[in-house]
């Protein structure tokens, strides 16, 4: 049975020189107390471990930027913690998005307007689709799949107010005078997704769900 | 604010993630440890949280770790069949896991009891010597003490946690 102060320190001088020592690795070789000693002394570790130092190269390697934009969208959207909350429950539900879309199309009574059903959902997951306006039926139905409760998926929505994100109907102004942060593909996003919607007087069935609140 | 944020993910999410896997199944390792990022960012942003960012992140991350067990009561433990691209259509299914062989959620409270039984002078010690990696002479040095204190000093702090994780008590 190896020594618990070893595998850690030599976990800790892996750790410190950049490299990527696995704690399942360590913890295989011991057991009992020991294992549980070891986890300990790991996790004090971390908890005091120096944040890594920025790197942008080593930033763009470690595939963290889809993680980054889902956040960014959250703080600057106008649909809170949809962005990286939705995905998030979608795999959990093991859930394809196609699948996703055609079972809230179902529940909503909507299954001839899948496609419609899908912009929106799509918008959702951008945060580019005001919260306030996504009725109850809609949270419900999409909670109902994702496992998750329609007050939850409400809150979540609640912006951040971190940011001026797209002002509801003024989505495409906002498209417009964006600068700096939003990339500009998510500026593009807003644009083309504001441009789709249609005006009050022509909303049917599906807007109402998903913007008439 | 796309920049400060990747350097903020950057900066945090290795050690999130690692301490994440101590106590979490690999297949929910990445979503226990974007959540504890994400909510860490928005109470920041949000003004709600509590003294500097890094002590509140370690907070959040022991309790989306608890939250995860709590809510994992009673569901039986699967992954995914298929891994990898969120966008990628194709169906999703679901194995049952092998064990997880965790450790215990609680463990780092026998660390807490026995460093917070130290005094502020020998925290420093075992805050350079075994958690910094730090060569005993440079500490003694700092500390102005000698070699042999900060080795029984370490020693000491490692019994005690030993003694109250195999006790139970921590």
């Amino acid at each position: 049975m190896a020594d618990v102060e070893n595998l850690f320190r030599s976990y800790v001088a892996q750790h410190r020189a950049g490299e990527d020592p696995s704690e399942q690795d360590l913890l295989s070789q011991v057991d009992g107390t020991d294992r549980d000693e070891l986890a300990a002394m790991i996790d004090a570790y971390l908890e005091r471990a120096p944040r890594r130092a920025w790197d942008a190269e080593a930033f763009e390697a470690s595939g963290s930027a889809p993680f980054v934009h889902s956040v960014a969208r959250s703080l600057e959207g106008s649909a809170g913690l949809w962005p990286t909350l939705l995905p998030r429950l979608r795999s959990r539900a093991r859930v394809a998005r196609k699948d996703l879309v055609a079972e809230l199309a179902d529940r909503l009574g909507v299954s001839g307007r899948r496609d419609k059903v899908e912009s929106y959902y799509h918008q959702m997951e951008q945060g580019l689709l005001p919260a306030e306006g996504v009725s109850d039926s809609v949270l419900e139905a999409l909670g109902a799949i994702v496992g998750e409760s329609r007050d939850a998926l409400r809150r979540a929505g609640q912006s951040l107010g971190t940011a001026g994100g797209p002002p509801g109907a003024d989505a495409a102004v906002f498209a417009r005078t964006a600068t700096g942060p939003v990339p500009d593909e998510d500026v593009a996003e807003v644009a083309a997704a504001a441009s789709s919607m249609p005006a009050d007087e022509e909303w049917d069935d599906v807007d109402r769900l998903f913007r008439g609140g | 604010m796309t920049l400060a944020l990747s350097v903020l993910v950057f900066g945090y999410l290795d050690i999130v993630t690692r301490r994440v896997a101590l106590k979490v199944p690999p297949a929910d390792v990445d979503d226990v440890a974007h959540e504890a990022i994400l909510s860490a960012i928005r109470s920041a942003f949000a003004g709600e949280s509590i003294g500097e960012f890094r002590a509140w992140l370690n907070r959040i991350t022991l309790r989306r770790i608890a939250d995860y067990h709590r809510k994992l009561e009673g569901k039986p433990k699967t992954v995914p069949l298929l891994s990898g691209d969120e966008e990628d259509d194709a169906g999703w299914g679901e194995v049952p896991t092998t064990d997880f062989e965790g450790v215990r959620v609680d463990a780092e409270r026998a660390i807490e009891t026995a460093y917070e039984g130290l005094s502020e002078a020998h925290q420093r010690i075992v805050d350079a010597y075994v958690f910094a990696d730090r060569p005993a002479s440079e500490v003694a040095s700092a500390e102005g003490t000698s070699e042999d204190n900060v080795h029984q000093v370490a020693s000491r702090f490692r019994r005690r946690v030993r003694e109250l994780l195999e006790d139970g008590d921590s």
